[in-house]
């Protein structure tokens, strides 16, 4: 029987009522206790959970349906669908839908891990992208802009987790989370997720990097040494800042400044996170352990724990977790996601790909299970939140972008209806700058509206028409 | 990855001052200060009112405001870029009414709110903007002069860091453009710094951040290193150091390896009392060896000594810090601290000597000693050079040539700051991130791309006619590794065919025979029993012979191969220089496709300093998959109205390459149909349209004869030196930058082709000693 939720909190700030604050731990501690005191609505989560390589439709159509596929489910001696025209049959568009799932939907095969949920999930199918692809979506996915080719890696406005992270905003406003095998010190730019122009996230690419930084606090020993020895380094050069700055003018300025600012900005962020400790120590995992950087699964678990131990902790109300990078993840035992996966290299490419996204739907049913446990207001933590999976690259391998498969989980306190079966039912042949048609924009804006958050500037659309909310979804 | 501005704003910024002014026409000379006027005079016969070409009409396009800004800024990129209107087109704007529309424009648009200005200049691929004639006209007399320069830490000199703190493996050919091997992931190696994109030159000054992502990827670098070296784990990566990192498995004691083994660098001594006092005896630390130890810190992490002021700020530190934590923490915090120091991450080039009458600055001896150095090299400034610093000997030009000319005739300082320019400018590294649809092909790639590596270096240290033999020679390095002691190379040739012929005694007496290789492979066991000399195996050249087959793209039957050392040799089938080798063919390809437009659209900015406006926003820009037809037929969507006017200027000098496929094999029939079994005859006919030097416009054969004719334009010798200066400068020329590039391309003529000269013309030029 897990505890409540709220005794947590109240046990946590219990002892800290006498002590001599900073102001701005008197505002965290405010905030915290106004919570407790459920003075406070609890937040709404946010988690988004992507896949490179592209979501086969038929991956995530329950049961029973999958006649509601604009192709038949049916795969040659290669894997590839029959009449599959090199692909271009997963481009044919899907036939409009806006159905209840109800109760005792079928989940499909590789969604079984989400069985215990299965009441609380919508399945969209159908949803153009609005901006070209062929690889890669990378930030225009969650972004809802056009780079200025294919695959663009360009961040020309803010991605909706991002905004989602503002609204919401907790002591890590937003924990990103990924995977980049060429990354071995465990932070690196994945391209998913911006605060804007020129402003991409930082993901943390390896559990224990992630761990270090978030959970550091609660460390002991030669961990704690190295937490309070960086503290100290951060101190020195956020007080340094003031006397480099006033020897240098103009856009100079800007530049250091801007890495000037950085020590005081995780300064800050490692004040709000001291002023939770003790919460941090009740949730956070046990220390990660070193894991090599291509090892995809294990690393996905890993983040799988980071990112459950930061909602429950109240570290962070919206997670970004990124399983895979095209150019570079392999699936240990399944093969590459490039050559392996996506071009048939592996001996078979569909036992391949539901491998792939059971494995990726276990991580999820991870997280919502942990939601569920614990209690929050008069259900649990998984009532007020929505989990979002999809890939960043649309229908397949080689994608147009003209079918998104995206499953949503939980209704979000109530603003998203639950277990609906949804597609917009685009023409056929689109052209993305003129006509009218349902793009993914279209759904992060839903749930930019369910957030109660503005949603009428969101992303750039192609055809100059703003991203508006499907009427649909929302509750 | 890194900041991505829009292009607008950038464009704006790059005709702000800079457009010159080009007298064409005496008898047009009116200045416009009304952009209005000026689309009514040269827009209207094409978009007016009745059948506007490409559907834009500009009759009532009104004054620019909120509503019109898009429209204009459309104008605006289409003027600037000398896109519009057309070259056949009458009337034309003179050089003064370009210039001028486009400042009044970029005015109103900002009056509107659209932010044109970009502080710190524009990027690399916007140099073109700026009037070839004009800037080597003769007429712009300068003064010369860069504004302050503001270094951030380039990947490359991290990178080097890196080598010399033995945290990754010093390998100079291989993956020298990105390290992205995940073997690498063994050194938790992971490379802090962002770079522009990776498509042009990488290190602007003033155009590469570091934030907070920087800071924290810092941050653990720094904890690991300086875990490293305060701990037994000094020898990491020892395995992957010479010799072992060009193929010598294991050195046991007494083999004959053992002379070529290069031992890691020794901690400093001042480390030792920090590791072995406990924090219980940490008052036992005196100011000495406390001071010793910053001292240290600064030489391994900076690679110099602390100022005063900077080793009792640091000293200040590492005393809280012993406090606090204990010794051991204190000197890692130390080593960390100095590893994310702002000092670590910038350099600055304010110009510190005297006002000249120009109101221009030299740059300081102290500024100087780094400007030159890691000019040359990623290692930064050599000891003779500092040296010069403290001696006054490095104050005058004179002094600047003297130590320039020092530094690039010393073979035994690295110099890769001079390869990397031709990586970057010619973008055959990129091979190694386009994907093909065949196993074990991005091993192959590699080898591909470090022969290019290799032709390039070879052809630099000639130093004659640089340019042009590098467009045209027909002979190339072939499967040759690098390997810089030529007696440890000798050995690893010896080391080849001993272990061939055990592997040929092992198959024996398994009863088998050694038999001919299938279709193209090589094998070494073959390649001996034919008498031939053998590949030498290095660990980064092959595991097995197989990755060695690679050699079939140059056309060269892997049965047949007889290697040499006396190399570039020729190879098979038509090849004439870079534009032709495989790994800039593969760079400049797609996953299934050769990349015509990404080809013609290189030669049009990289050779001819020609521009192309961006695609439009709301093209959809794809080829038809048609498995029955050529690509040229494929192509012939670019060829509608809306888009044959960038496409003409593309497209023609992308054709000539379609004598090669999409992996830089030469092919004499182009393969369609769904499995690639029709051969179908190729059209490798092109040609060279405006491009400014009137002796090369005129239609082409094919790829060979394409790029002999560019080889002998001087508009492409002087791209190439423009590109060279904002390699150099990292900044985009300015028209006062003209004597600088005029007294660049003399330099290089007059010595009969020697890049080295251009190099020194550059270092010893007004744009880049004073500031202003």
């Amino acid at each position: 029987m897990p505890l409540n939720r709220r005794q947590f909190l109240a046990g946590t700030t219990a002892g800290l009522g006498g002590a001599t604050l900073s102001p701005l731990m008197q505002s965290v501690h405010a905030a915290i206790a106004a919570r407790a005191d459920g003075r406070d609505k609890p937040p709404l989560r946010f988690v988004f959970c992507m896949k490179a390589n592209g979501l086969w439709a038929e991956n995530i159509q329950p049961k029973g349906m999958e006649d509601r596929l604009p192709f038949k489910v049916e795969y040659d001696g290669r894997g590839r669908l029959i009449d599959s025209n090199n692909g271009n049959i997963r481009k044919k568009a899907t036939p409009a839908a806006d159905l209840a799932l109800g109760k005792d939907v079928q989940l499909s095969d590789v969604m079984s891990p989400l069985e215990p949920f299965r009441d609380r999930i919508s399945i969209l199918q159908g949803v153009n992208s609005g901006f070209n692809v062929y690889h890669l979506g990378q930030y225009q996915t969650l972004g809802a802009f056009q780079g200025r080719n294919r695959n663009s890696s360009e961040t020309l406005g803010p991605t909706v987790d991002s905004l989602l992270a503002k609204a919401f905003a907790a002591p890590v406003p937003h924990v990103c989370l990924g995977h980049d095998p060429r990354s071995p010190s465990g932070v690196a730019y994945v391209p998913m997720s911006c605060e804007g122009v020129g402003k991409p996230i930082p993901f943390y690419t390896k559990p224990k990097r992630a761990y270090k930084d978030l959970f550091g606090v609660v460390g002991r020993g030669a961990a704690k040494a190295e937490y309070d020895a960086q503290s100290g380094i951060l101190d020195f050069f956020a007080q340094d800042a003031k006397r480099l700055q006033s020897q240098v003018a103009g856009p100079e300025r800007q530049q250091l400044d801007r890495y000037l600012n950085a020590f005081d900005s995780i300064r800050q962020s490692r004040v709000k996170i001291e002023a939770m400790s003790d919460r941090l120590r009740q949730f956070a995992p046990p220390p990660p352990a070193e894991i090599e950087a291509n090892a995809t699964m294990k690393i996905g678990q890993g983040n799988a724990e980071i990112a459950i131990a930061a909602l429950l902790s109240g570290l962070t109300n919206v997670v970004t977790l990124r399983f895979d990078l095209l150019g570079s993840t392999s699936y240990q035992g399944i093969g590459g996601l490039h050559g392996g996966v996506g071009h048939g290299q592996v001996k078979n490419i569909i036992d391949a790909r539901r491998k792939i996204c059971t494995f990726q739907f276990e991580q999820v049913a991870r997280i919502a299970k942990a939601l569920h446990d614990m209690p929050e207001g008069d259900g649990t933590m998984l009532d007020n939140t929505v989990i979002v999976y999809t890939s960043d690259n649309g229908e397949t391998h080689h994608s147009s972008g003209v079918n998104y498969p995206i499953m949503l989980l939980g209704d979000l306190a109530g603003r998203l209806k639950r277990g609906r079966y949804f597609a917009p039912g685009n023409p056929e042949k689109i052209d993305r700058a003129k006509d009218k048609y349902t793009r993914l924009g279209d759904v992060w804006a839903t749930l930019l509206a369910a957030a109660g958050q503005p949603h009428e500037s969101f992303g750039i659309p192609v055809n100059g028409m703003a991203h508006e909310p499907i009427g649909a979804l929302l509750a | 990855m890194g900041p991505m501005p829009s292009r607008i704003p950038l464009l704006i910024a790059a005709c702000c001052a800079l457009w010159p002014a080009k007298a064409i026409d005496a008898a047009e000379q009116t200045a416009f200060d009304d952009p209005q006027q000026f689309v009514k005079r040269y827009c209207m016969t094409c978009h007016g009112q009745d059948k506007p070409k490409g559907d834009l009409s500009l009759h009532d396009l009104g004054a620019v405001s909120d509503k019109t800004a898009d429209t204009w800024e459309d104008v605006l990129q289409q003027v600037a870029t000398g896109e519009m209107p057309p070259k056949n087109k009458k009337p034309q704007p003179t050089g003064e009414d370009r210039h001028e529309v486009i400042r009044v424009l970029m005015r109103s648009l900002a009056a509107v709110g659209r932010n044109p200005h970009m502080p710190g200049g524009p990027l690399p691929g916007d140099g073109n903007l700026v009037d070839h004639e004009q800037l080597f006209s003769g007429r712009h007399q300068g003064p010369a002069s860069s504004p302050p320069r503001f270094w951030r830490k380039s990947q490359p000199q991290y990178d080097a860091l890196m080598e010399r703190l033995w945290v990754i493996p010093k390998l100079r050919y291989e993956k020298t453009h990105r390290r992205n091997d995940p073997k690498w992931a063994a050194y938790s190696y992971s490379q802090p710094f962002t770079g522009l994109d990776p498509e042009h030159f990488t290190n602007y000054s003033g155009r590469v951040n570091a934030d907070e992502a920087t800071l924290r990827a810092l941050m653990n670098a720094g904890a690991q290193i300086a875990e490293r070296l305060t701990s037994d784990k000094t020898s990491y990566a020892k395995e992957h150091q010479p010799p072992h990192a060009v193929g010598i498995p294991s050195i046991r004691r007494n083999s004959p390896w053992e002379k070529f083994k290069v031992e890691p660098p020794k901690r400093p001594a001042s480390f030792e009392p920090f590791i072995t006092t406990s924090a219980d005896d940490k008052a036992t630390l005196s100011a000495e060896q406390r001071r010793a130890a910053v001292v240290d810190v600064f030489k391994v992490v900076l690679n110099r000594r602390p100022t005063d002021d900077e080793a009792k700020r640091y000293g200040g530190l590492l005393d809280r810090t012993i406090d606090k934590s204990g010794p051991l923490a204190a000197l890692r915090g130390l080593i960390t601290a100095v590893f994310v120091s702002p000092e670590f991450v910038f350099r600055m080039e304010l110009g510190l000597g005297d006002n000249d009458e120009h109101g221009r600055r030299m740059l300081a001896p102290n500024e100087l000693v780094y400007a030159i150095g890691y000019a040359l090299s990623d290692n930064g400034p050599d000891e003779a050079l500092r040296q010069a610093a403290r001696d006054g000997k490095l104050k005058t030009r004179a002094d600047v040539e003297r130590e320039v000319r020092r530094i690039l005739a010393d073979r035994s300082i690295e110099k890769h700051r001079r390869l990397r320019f031709f990586q970057e400018f010619f973008g055959y590294p990129h091979a190694h991130d386009v994907f093909k649809d065949k196993g074990g092909w991005n091993l192959e790639v590699q080898y591909l791309v470090r022969d290019a590596d290799m032709l390039v270096e070879h052809i630099l240290d000639q130093d004659k006619d640089v340019f042009a033999r590098l467009l045209t020679t027909d002979k190339y390095f072939v499967a040759f590794p690098f390997v810089e002691d030529p007696k440890l190379f000798e050995a690893i040739k010896a080391f080849t065919i001993e272990q061939t012929k055990s592997g040929i005694e092992r198959t024996k007496q398994r009863g088998r025979e050694i038999t001919a290789p299938k279709k193209g492979q090589y094998s070494r066991a073959w390649a001996l029993k034919q008498g031939y000399r053998l590949i030498p195996r290095t660990v980064h050249n092959d595991a097995g012979a197989k990755e060695m087959s690679y050699i079939r793209v140059y056309g060269i039957d892997g049965a047949t191969f007889n290697w040499t050392d006396d190399q570039p040799i020729p190879v098979p089938g038509r090849r004439a220089g870079i534009l032709t080798h495989p790994a800039w063919l593969v760079a400049h390809s797609t996953n299934f496709d050769n990349d015509v437009v990404g080809r013609g659209h290189w030669i049009r900015t990289r050779l001819l300093a020609g521009n192309i406006p961006d695609v439009p926003i709301d093209v959809e820009a794809q080829v038809p998959e048609e498995p029955d037809s050529t690509l040229r037929h494929r192509m012939r969507v670019t060829r509608v109205e809306r888009c044959i006017r960038c496409h003409r200027r593309m497209d023609p000098l992308g054709f000539p390459f379609e004598i090669y496929d999409h992996y830089g094999h030469y092919r004499e029939k182009e393969m369609v149909g769904a499995r690639k079994n029709k051969a179908m005859d190729i059209d490798p006919s092109g040609a060279v349209l405006d491009s400014g030097d009137p002796s090369l416009d005129g239609p082409v054969d094919d790829a060979i004869d394409l790029v002999h004719k560019l080889a002998r334009s001087p508009r492409v010798r002087q791209s190439i030196i423009r590109h060279a200066f904002r390699y150099w400068m990292g900044r985009n020329e300015l028209l006062s930058d003209s004597p600088t590039l005029i007294a660049a391309d003399k330099a290089y003529v007059n010595s009969g082709g020697s890049f080295n000269e251009v190099i020194v013309s550059l270092l010893t030029s007004d744009s880049f000693l004073y500031r202003k």
